[in-house]
């Protein structure tokens, strides 16, 4: 019932995102060529605003699929559980932990979407761009350097940024399904309810993960710090340690905040939810 | 076995009681109403019967099981809503219905969708009220089960609208299934009806067979609702 629930939740998603991903890569395409106009020399002053403003559109287009596809992961949530479609799914025959984690996956997944498409559209708009290419060879440059040079190390310190990355996502996306999770129990004030839990447990998860933090020595500044290891000439074993115990400490709190969140929202939606 | 039992059903909204030990028997093969004013309590229990509300105290058991994933396989709800997401074509909410339900019948519903000339690429956001209403009645009418919970069919449509749901539900059901219709709107309904439950401040207050009623008591069951239920 899992994948019935994953498929019928990405065609009810599918309707707006690969559209504004289209509209993004579009616009790296045109970007790519607006740039070779900046290489002619006496443009008039108003094209060059115009290619200004088309930049900063093109900017905010890469801000705004995050944004669209984080509304659009609240709305659905909110419209399909908690709205009046929530007679309908709240009443098919699967758990409700499967609906929670359709929603969760396919969340996941256009978010993970989204960072590729962003990437490959800067990637296009700046494809021979020759100051940003040499910008993106000197941040590959320290890359490598920061990992001795060992292309195995870099993979397995990407991997495991991504791995946390994943978790992180995962905990944000229940952070917002538990803040509408419990919300939707008030009689009146529904969505400002939801709007306040999510800051109170936004909040109470980030001073958590601080204290934790402090607690085993380390901060949110020790994952910077143990990169500045490799470059302070500190061994690449000494300095993989301490990637490691950065990325298991932070995955293992995303983790956690994921579970106490996911907790929340099913049972929030088990045992207050009411239907107007 | 009952196909919906109710024991000593209770549930609290705060302070206020919205069933109050409700103990109520649903047999197979009947239609019955469940009516009452406003407020009474009647979408509640059919909540509880869903799985949509957790009672305060006592317990709601479907075919002996309480509501869950296995109930849900065997109950067809009708709300008083509209449910149906209306970004999906009639296709595509056909296609729901038969990927989450074993018990539905697509060849009844297509049926019933071309009775009503409706054409399936059409989206249900571009539907009238009362053909999305029509459309959400002939999904649940569709499947098999073995009790109907319909909330409040009949209301908010037109006479002709009306007529059309009474008899889809009559044509439709398995006989030996149950059909709980819960109204106010006591003379439309009256003539499908085989057994009543009368509701009022979340208490059951008559049980009787539509047939008792008018012998017995020598008049129509609507009749004896605004009598009971006079103001």
């Amino acid at each position: 019932m899992l994948r019935k629930l994953i498929k019928h939740e990405f065609k009810a998603t599918a309707r707006l995102i690969p559209l504004l991903f289209l509209i993004v890569l579009t616009m790296s395409v045109a970007v790519h060529f607006a740039l070779k106009l900046y290489d002619i020399n006496d443009l008039p002053v108003v094209l060059e605003l115009l290619l200004a403003l088309f930049m900063l559109l093109f900017g905010a287009a890469l801000g705004a699929v995050f944004i669209v596809c984080i509304v659009v992961m609240v709305m659905r949530f909110k419209r399909n559980l908690l709205g009046d479609e929530g007679y309908l799914t709240m009443t098919l025959p699967v758990s409700l932990s499967s609906l929670i984690w359709a929603k969760i996956i396919v969340s996941v997944i256009w978010i993970v979407l989204a960072v590729i498409v962003d990437f490959i559209a800067v990637f296009i708009a700046y494809l021979t761009n020759s100051s940003i290419v040499d910008a993106f060879r000197d941040i590959w440059d320290i890359l490598m350097r920061l990992s001795g040079g060992n292309a195995a190390v870099f993979i397995e310190g990407a991997v495991e940024l991504i791995i946390v990355g994943l978790f992180s996502v995962v905990a944000s996306c229940l952070n917002f399904y538990a803040a509408l999770s419990i919300g939707h129990g008030f009689a009146r004030g529904k969505m400002g309810f939801s709007v306040l839990f999510y800051f109170v447990l936004s909040t109470a998860a980030s001073i958590t993960r601080i204290v934790i933090l402090a607690a085993l020595g380390q901060s949110v500044f020790s994952v910077t710090a143990s990169m500045f290891l490799f470059g302070a000439g500190a061994g690449v074993a000494d300095a993989m340690s301490e990637w490691r115990i950065q990325m298991a400490t932070l995955g293992g709190l995303s983790l956690v905040q994921a579970a106490v969140f996911y907790f929340l929202t099913w049972i929030n939606l088990k045992k207050r939810l009411n239907l107007e | 076995m009952a196909t919906l039992e109710c024991i000593g059903l209770t549930k609290r909204y705060g302070s206020t009681e919205a069933l109050d030990s409700v103990n109520l028997t649903i047999k197979p093969g009947k239609i019955t109403g469940l009516l009452g004013p406003n407020g009474s309590g009647k979408t509640t229990l059919i909540k509880l019967a869903n799985g949509l509300l957790t009672p305060t105290s006592g317990k709601v058991l479907i075919c002996g099981f309480e509501p869950g994933i296995e109930t849900k396989k065997i109950v067809s709800y009708l709300p008083e809503r509209l449910n149906i997401p209306t970004w999906m074509t009639v296709t595509q909410l056909l296609n729901y219905y038969q990927d989450f339900f074993p018990d539905f019948d697509l060849a009844r519903a297509k049926t019933m969708l071309s009775g009503l000339s409706i054409d399936e690429n059409m989206r249900i956001k571009a539907m009238s009220k009362g053909t999305r209403e029509k459309v959400q009645l002939i999904m649940v009418m569709s499947r098999r089960a073995k009790l109907y919970l319909l909330d409040e069919p009949i209301g908010g449509v037109d006479p002709a609208t009306r007529d059309y749901i009474l008899n889809t539900i009559i044509a439709n059901y398995d006989p030996e299934a149950s059909v709980v219709i819960s109204t106010h709107l006591i003379q439309d309904v009256e003539t499908v009806l085989d057994d009543v439950v009368f509701i009022n401040q979340g208490r059951i207050v008559l049980r009787s067979t539509v047939d008792d009623i008018r012998e017995k008591e020598g008049k129509s069951v609507d009749a004896l609702f605004r009598e009971v239920f006079r103001c």
